[in-house]
């Protein structure tokens, strides 16, 4: 079960390494922290949804989704914070804000409240991966009586010495008419009674629930269950389950790593990567160069709302559906960033896929723990993180500290 | 060009309310505002109860975010606090509102104060994202600590007049309205009158903090906070008290907001509320109380304006819900902020450079 939260919570946290990577990118050329990110992940995953719905394949709404959703952060940028350059980082933070709450409404009045679904899939959107299958085993609680424990022994093709050691047994025992069945022997899956799967509990004679489980092999239940009188729980009994992943994690994942290093490749190895980081590491100087500085920012906002409709899109897949409070899911991925380190890439997409696994791990193993107030405490978890990550490293992780001169 | 007439002697600089057209302008306000309830109806009145509300909200953020240059997206949770903790008072404990109000206020303030040590460490967005943090805990607090806040049902604020559980409340004035002589004063005026008494109270504490050592060293930090302690003001301090005071007056905020509403849920404290008081000291203006309590008036007449609004405009006219509100004051704060960096001090001062400079364009 722990790969199976595992694997969720890395592709959770995928979609917020992919956030919290636009939301680095926009910083770091343009000192503006954009709290539109979210609304632009939902914006993602409907597009990617309407778009499947009006009959688009979905390799190509994919990429529809990410130039229009880019597009849009082109216009947020041109019209919006364009103007408030060179203005205080406090106003771009409100701006931005209000700006998310814009296109929110936007999307309410596009779409309504009514839209469902989740984004759509070339693959059976239900499909899970199996890396081991399942181990199953017969048990139950067989009545058998003396006269029967023979046949039994016929039945399960047992010699006369194993027949002996069964009956033997000081724990099956033999009431008037019904004989409890406790855990046959080594000889058919178990090793040994004291390497048995379920070792006995003591005091089971007057408690039925203390009965030790059977280790019966699955064909052999299958063959005798008809011809004993079967009491109590019976038919098979999952040993190990089967580690089974859901189809979509494994492809969040893997498209998220595919998209995060073509962007790494970008970065080191393009033009548009050069510019980029010679803006993010000082403006004027780039400005001086030749370097058209405020188209590097116009493609760092268009690279993050490509990012946050990709992550937009695997967001939506199934079981989660998209809904207009997407942005509230994707909320998450600022303490990422924060953790990661505001100024560092790398950073962001670490803090992005540690956070989603703590969310994951979160609600798993620590909610059930804390009952009633524990309901959604996986939402706050995150900011206890960024919290205790912030006291010990005060710029993240990866961040660089801010030199200061007086 | 300056617009107060030129001081000439000390003691005019240390006038809290310099000039003639100053004190005209209050002494007219201060009658608007004596008459409000007596004429207003009640939709308006609750729109008064809202913009006072509001106003102590602004003002307190305002010394927090203007003064002292500490971005908190966290006032909801102060506010939230201070709301919920006059709820308890009054609910569990019988304690009358006059007293529940200033101890809110200082529950508040000693969460304000373990805020404060965080903001020693941190600038900027993660400082915000630290209160952002904060509002998520106290949310989570309100809706899951069933016990004390009644959860996602709510709980009632009671407001009563003295202690012990028989005695008079302030909705008791709803029925038999206070009869002074002169005038009767049912349940919503004599709100309004105490609700009128503290904003003038926090808005005068807020002008004079600004002018005050304490102020001026908030100052000195949000400009730059390295070159303040080589001053000789101490940042940590500094810091720590501009998050207690602050805090104290959005704990009261909360108060007053819970006696208005009578019946408290947990859902309106989030970021959204926040978010909503970082506009309203941003529209008026950051760095003036002016600022803070304009800007906290032009929200609170924003909604009911665009409801008037609202069924002329295209795509929203068919809805119901605030929708239209929101994108409307939304837009006008971009626009604000993309025009007037000011906001609508710098509105004003363009108005009366206009009126001081007249015939000429510019003097």
């Amino acid at each position: 079960m722990l790969t199976l939260h595992i694997v969720n919570g890395l592709a959770l946290g995928a979609v917020y390494a992919l956030v919290a990577l636009g939301f680095v990118v926009i910083y770091r050329a343009s000192q503006v922290f954009n709290f539109a990110q979210g609304e632009l992940l939902a914006f993602g995953a409907f597009i990617m949804v309407a778009l499947s719905q009006a009959g688009v394949p979905w390799g190509l709404a994919l990429v529809l989704t990410m130039v229009t959703t880019g597009l849009l952060g082109v216009l947020v940028e041109r019209v919006v914070l364009r103007p408030l350059i060179g203005r205080p980082v406090f106003v771009t933070i409100i701006v931005t804000i209000f700006v998310a709450m814009i296109i929110h409404a936007g999307m309410m009045v596009a779409w309504g409240p009514g839209m469902k679904g989740s984004t759509p899939t070339p693959w059976d959107k239900a499909g899970m991966l199996t890396l081991r299958p399942a181990v199953t085993e017969g048990t139950g609680t067989v009545n058998i009586n003396e006269a029967s424990l023979e046949s039994l022994g016929e039945l399960l093709s047992l010699d006369t010495k194993s027949l002996a050691r069964l009956s033997e047994r000081k724990d099956v025992r033999s009431f008037a008419g019904e004989t409890p069945f406790t855990s046959i022997d080594d000889l058919l899956l178990c090793k040994g009674p004291d390497d048995c799967a379920n070792p006995m509990a003591a005091g089971y004679p007057d408690d039925p629930s203390c009965l030790p489980q059977v280790c019966l092999d699955a064909k052999v239940y299958d063959r005798i269950k008809g011809q004993i009188s079967l009491e109590g729980e019976s038919g098979m009994r999952v040993v190990s389950s089967a580690l089974e992943v859901p189809v979509n994690s494994v492809v969040s994942i893997l498209i998220a790593v595919l998209a995060l290093g073509l962007f790494f490749l970008v970065i080191r190895f393009t033009r548009l990567g050069i510019a980029m980081r010679a803006t993010a590491s000082d403006q004027e100087t780039s400005l001086a160069l030749g370097i058209p500085v405020g188209r590097v920012f116009a493609w760092s906002w268009f690279i993050a709302g490509a990012f946050a409709a990709l992550g937009g899109a695997l967001l939506g897949l199934y079981p989660r559906q998209i809904e207009l409070n997407l942005a509230y899911t994707a909320l998450a991925a600022f303490p990422a960033v924060v953790v990661g380190g505001l100024d560092s890439a790398a950073g962001a997409v670490i803090g992005g896929f540690l956070l989603g696994l703590s969310v994951v791990l979160c609600q798993v193993y620590i909610e059930p723990a804390m009952g009633h107030f524990g309901k959604d405490f996986h939402e706050v978890f995150p900011y206890l993180i960024m919290i205790l990550v912030l006291v010990i490293r005060p710029y993240g992780l990866f961040g660089s500290k801010d030199v200061e001169r007086v | 060009m300056p617009t107060r007439a030129l001081t000439t002697r000390h003691a005019q600089d240390l006038e809290l309310f310099a000039d003639r057209w100053t004190k005209a302008g209050l002494v007219i306000m201060a009658l608007i505002f004596l008459a409000f309830p007596f004429v207003a109806g009640n939709k308006w009145m609750v729109v008064g109860l809202q913009a006072q509300i509001a106003v102590v909200g602004s003002v307190s953020l305002m010394i927090l975010t203007g003064f002292a240059g500490q971005i908190s997206m966290g006032h909801a949770a102060f506010i939230g606090i201070g709301a919920y903790t006059t709820a308890m008072l009054g609910e569990h404990h019988q304690i009358p509102f006059w007293l529940a109000l200033p101890v809110a206020g200082m529950v508040a303030a000693a969460v304000g104060m373990m805020i404060g040590p965080f903001a020693l460490r941190l600038r900027g967005l993660y400082l915000a994202l630290i209160t952002v943090g904060l509002v998520f805990i106290v949310k989570h607090v309100l809706y899951h600590q069933v016990s004390w806040t009644g959860g996602a049902k709510g709980m009632k604020v009671p407001a009563y007049l003295w202690f012990g559980a028989d005695a008079p409340r302030l909705s008791d004035y709803a029925v038999k309205p206070l009869d002074l002589g002169v005038v009767t004063l049912d349940a919503q005026q004599l709100m309004f009158f105490v609700f009128l008494l503290l904003a003038v109270v926090v808005v005068l504490c807020g002008v004079r903090i600004a002018r005050s050592n304490t102020g001026r060293a908030m100052m000195a930090v949000r400009d730059h906070d390295l070159a303040a302690s080589i001053l000789g003001i101490h940042p940590a301090r500094t810091k720590v008290l501009a998050f207690s005071i602050s805090s104290f007056f959005a704990g009261v905020c909360g108060g007053m907001l819970a006696l208005q509403l009578s019946y408290l849920m947990p859902d309106g404290f989030g970021l959204p509320m926040s978010v909503n008081y970082i506009a309203m000291i941003v529209l008026g203006g950051i760095g003036t109380t002016f600022g803070a309590v304009w800007g906290a008036m032009m929200f609170v007449v924003l909604h009911p304006v665009a409801e008037q609004l609202q069924p002329y405009v295209p795509y929203f006219s068919g809805r119901t819900d605030t929708l239209f509100s929101t994108v409307l004051f939304a837009v006008v704060v971009c626009i604000f902020l993309i025009f007037e960096p000011l906001g609508l001090f710098g509105f004003w001062l363009r108005i009366k450079r206009y009126f001081l400079a007249w015939p000429f364009r510019y003097g």
